[in-house]
């Protein structure tokens, strides 16, 4: 009896802080509504799924402006895994024939892209005089994964708290630019939807901010924009790995004993949700059988669409202003320097891939 | 210095138990979807 209602109050506990999120977001679906028409006149520069970017905006603003009690803390939170269930639900989206044409070349661009960033951000912080591990933690950052990657790679080369909350602060600004910079510079480009979106999951350091900056543009891009992201995500462990050993080495960190078991740690189990949704969507037998029939595939799309509701609206809120102007000038300047060189450097890439054809 | 290690090694476990939460609750929705319990999930 007693464990029943220890249970029942770990479940109330989140109600106050879904509540604000489901508040929000609806006036984030409610706002797109409203603005429907205008957007459409303007969808040179904006296009679809804006209930996204106005979730973002009102859950920036909330939050900013109202300081919420520890009672909606735990609420709000949940963010995070209406995020990782929105993604797994796209891979019912993406055929798997595709996501292994698309993988391959993304797996090749992911790569490029990690070794550019890594490259960029030694080069800047040894001008801006940063210390190593603070430029480890923004290579990882911009490179693979954002705020997850930071925070599963801060113990593994032992950077003090300091160096960690400089390094998310970044993602995160450059992440809230994202979302609207990124979409208007494709409509501009006027780049397919495939070009955008994996552009998109190449550039787009945090996994929350790179699948809304492939929805603005368009509901395709954002599929592609989740399967180029997800792969960079893939790569966290190897990645991490790859740094815990350097500072190893070197005798600024523990020595990882078991290689295989850090791996499995580090890598985002939910991505495997995802290649099992898209492996279920794609069984088609000859005498016509669909896993998904369309009216599912449709109700699990907008079960997609409610999930990244609440997550964007908790994305928003847990923005903070405040703690973004903490950064200091330097972290700064090597965070836009090496946002700008990546972002240039992935567009370039897809661009090469889109005259040689294979994108 | 062993309490930042351990509450950094619970960061990391809880973002494990949600990426697990997810694929089983994304899960339990697809069977939902399928067996039709819930038809149509308007947006």
């Amino acid at each position: 009896m007693q464990e029943k209602k220890s249970v029942l109050k770990g479940v109330f506990e989140y109600i106050p802080g879904l509540a604000i999120l489901l508040v929000i977001g609806l006036c984030g679906k409610y706002l797109e509504r409203g603005f429907e028409s205008i957007l459409n006149e303007s969808s040179k520069v904006l296009a679809k799924d804006m209930y996204i970017l106005f979730a973002i905006i009102v859950g920036i603003i909330v939050g900013n402006l109202v300081r919420f009690p520890a009672v909606f803390r735990k609420g709000i939170a949940t963010y995070e895994f209406f995020l990782k269930f929105g993604v797994i639900l796209i891979g019912a989206r993406l055929a798997v024939q595709e996501l292994f044409t698309l993988g391959v070349v993304g797996i090749v661009l992911v790569l490029l892209e990690i070794l550019a960033s890594v490259f960029i951000v030694r080069l800047v912080s040894r001008r801006f005089g940063l210390s190593e591990k603070l430029s480890s933690l923004i290579s990882i950052g911009v490179g693979i994964c954002g705020v997850s990657a930071i925070v599963g790679c801060a113990p593994a080369i032992d950077a003090d708290e300091k160096d960690s909350s400089y390094a998310i602060a970044i993602i995160l600004i450059f992440g809230a630019m994202a979302l609207v910079l990124y979409p208007a510079i494709g409509k501009l480009l006027d780049m397919t939807d495939r070009s955008f979106g994996m552009w998109a999951g190449l550039a787009v350091d945090n996994t929350a901010e790179a699948v809304a900056t492939g929805h603005i543009y368009s509901e395709a891009a954002g599929k592609y924009a989740t399967m180029t992201k997800l792969m960079r995500n893939a790569l966290m462990g190897i990645t991490i790995l790859g740094f815990a050993l350097y500072y190893a080495r070197k005798g600024m960190a523990k020595a990882v004993t078991h290689k295989g078991r850090f791996l499995w740690e580090k890598f985002p189990k939910f991505v495997l949700g995802f290649v099992f949704f898209s492996i279920l969507a794609s069984i088609r037998l000859e005498n016509g059988f669909v896993f998904l029939a369309k009216e599912q595939a449709g109700a699990l799309k907008n079960l997609c669409k409610w999930a990244f509701m609440l997550t964007f609206a908790g994305v928003g809120l847990s923005t903070s202003i405040r703690d973004m102007g903490k950064t200091g000038f330097k972290p700064f300047a090597v965070g836009l320097t090496t946002e700008l060189g990546v972002g240039l450097f992935t567009l370039l890439l897809i661009y090469g891939l889109g005259f040689t054809g294979i994108l | 210095m062993p309490e930042r290690v351990a509450e950094k090694r619970k960061v990391e476990n809880k973002r494990i138990s949600v990426d697990w939460l997810a694929v089983i609750v994304a899960i339990a929705a697809l069977i939902v979807v399928k067996i039709g319990l819930v038809g149509k999930i308007p947006w």
